[in-house]
């Protein structure tokens, strides 16, 4: 009995060590961000391991430069608000064709979501150039609208949906029929609200690939006013590609947002991926 | 119709002798989706239309200036200096100058790649007018045939002032010519480039393959102080 208790704490330890060992590499890079943010371009660029931390002070001012330099208000603003309105129309036109497919009966079903399958197999760069003319077209280049285009209609949250839709029971939906309700009122009061799951992952999914969209707003916002974190940074890497403490100010600004909604979130994010079992 | 009617009928029957308040949380209640449904759908359509008709605007000129040491942006000197050598009417039309551009094409990975994508796209939708970068960089996307011919169509004539300029590449499409084909314009020369220090060891700029203003092009050489061959 002692030995298997034994056992038991040198497994616990064991494991405790690996995921320390594992935990070290994940923040190593994140450390050496902030860490280089606040060093001089000379210190960043040594290449002596022993000095990881500045060792001329701590230069707290990369920060105000980076600041000063670029709008990072309009910036944030404008990314937090291209991902709401990208998860509020993914998960609104997500759900209501994920209610379609997965639970209603129409001629050309099938071949209609072939279709949508076949958009998650190509490659999203083969719409760029369709989606900027229709975009440039309507007038809507450097505007909220432009940037939040693409993410308007989503394959994969169809998909998802339509998945979650097809697990929920089918009697729950006769029951709401013979009580009475229609179409709409069975799908927004009884259907929906059981799907709440697979919407948050798809929010989920949604705002982190919306927060890493860098090419999209770089074609589609070619002024600093409209632009995104990802499209900035990738601008400041251009302009500062050789001063790596104010790149890496930059940086460390840029991932505050997505930090703060991880911790805010932090239970979802962890659900979402077991949902749908995808990665962020 | 018919229904929509029976339905609006038969809510007012129920609401009848219902306090305002009453009434109105009975709405809440009941109609909270239609409400944001139909709020939200008017909202983007007066956005929609307002963007759409009041704000769309054709570009007199479009350039990308690739890998600039400077930025030469809308809100940079040279953009404003060329709008008021042209005498462009900004109200009209706009004029749109980008230096956030930073990509080797010979490269690929990363940002590197996003930015070459982002180029490429501006050029095969038509949009964008011109390029300059470093002449390596040129070369190389030249010979993707992103650039025009410069000896053949409307550019022959427009640009054949500055042949001596020219800078050659074998074309994409080799039935198109097995020989070297102009596709650029060396600007080593400009005076503007120099003093705003645009690029360290010269630039070439290439007329894009769906250019819609190539007349502007070379009034923007002309402002940048290229010499044509008669002007030597």
């Amino acid at each position: 009995m002692e030995s298997y208790e034994a056992k038991q704490r040198m497994n616990t330890i064991l494991t405790h060590i690996v995921l320390i060992i594992m935990s070290f590499i994940m923040l190593v890079p994140f450390a050496w961000m902030i860490l280089t943010a606040l060093k001089t371009n000379q210190e960043s660029i040594s290449v002596n391991p022993f000095y990881i931390l500045p060792h001329n002070g701590w230069h707290w001012e990369n920060f105000g430069t980076v600041w000063k330099s670029y709008n990072f208000i309009t910036l944030y603003k404008n990314t937090l608000l291209m991902i709401f309105w990208r998860v509020v129309c993914a998960c609104l036109t997500a759900t209501m064709a994920g209610y379609a497919f997965g639970r209603l009966k129409f001629p050309g079903k099938n071949a209609l979501f072939s279709l949508v399958l076949i958009q998650m197999m190509v490659p999203a760069q083969i719409f760029i150039i369709p989606q900027y003319l229709m975009v440039s077209n309507m007038g809507m280049l450097n505007t909220m609208f432009g940037l939040v285009f693409p993410g308007m209609v989503t394959a994969f949250g169809t998909y998802l949906l339509k998945t979650g839709y097809e697990g929920l029971p089918k009697n729950l939906e006769e029951a709401a029929m013979i009580d009475g309700c229609n179409i709409g009122q069975r799908f927004t009061r009884i259907m929906m609200p059981l799907t709440r799951s697979s919407m948050v992952s798809l929010g989920i999914f949604t705002a982190v690939f919306a927060f890493k969209d860098l090419m999209w707003p770089m074609i589609v916002c070619t002024n600093a006013q409209t632009t995104t974190l990802s499209a900035g940074l990738a601008k400041m890497q251009g302009q500062y590609g050789s001063e790596y403490p104010t790149m890496m100010a930059a940086a460390t600004l840029a991932v505050l947002p997505m930090v703060i909604i991880y911790v805010i979130f932090q239970k979802q994010f962890v659900e979402g991926i077991a949902t749908s079992g995808g990665k962020l | 119709m018919n229904r929509l009617r029976k339905l609006y009928l038969s809510e007012k029957e129920k609401l009848k002798g219902y306090s305002l308040q009453e009434k109105l949380s009975y709405i809440a209640e009941y109609y909270w989706l239609h409400i944001l449904l139909i709020t939200g759908s008017i909202a983007f359509v007066i956005y929609f239309v307002y963007h759409a008709f009041f704000t769309v605007k054709e570009n007199w000129f479009y350039i990308t200036f690739v890998n600039t040491l400077q930025e030469a942006g809308e809100d940079s000197a040279l953009c404003q200096d060329f709008i008021e050598y042209a005498g462009y009417d900004l109200s009209e039309k706009n004029v749109l100058f980008n230096s956030a551009c930073y990509f080797d094409a010979a490269r690929k990975g990363g940002t590197n790649n996003s930015y070459y994508q982002a180029f490429i796209a501006a050029i095969e939708a038509g949009a964008m007018d011109a390029a300059v970068m470093e002449r390596d960089n040129f070369e190389a996307v030249a010979r993707s045939g992103r650039f025009q011919d410069l000896s053949a169509g409307e550019a022959a004539e427009l640009f054949a002032p500055y042949e001596d300029l020219f800078v050659y590449c074998l074309p994409y499409d080799e039935t198109y010519s097995e020989t070297e084909v102009p596709v650029g314009i060396d600007l080593s020369g400009s005076p503007l480039v120099t003093e705003y220090g645009l690029y360290e060891d010269g630039c070439v700029l290439g007329l894009s393959a769906y250019s819609q203003h190539p007349e502007e092009v070379v009034r923007f050489l002309e402002y940048l102080g290229v010499k044509t061959q008669e002007e030597k």
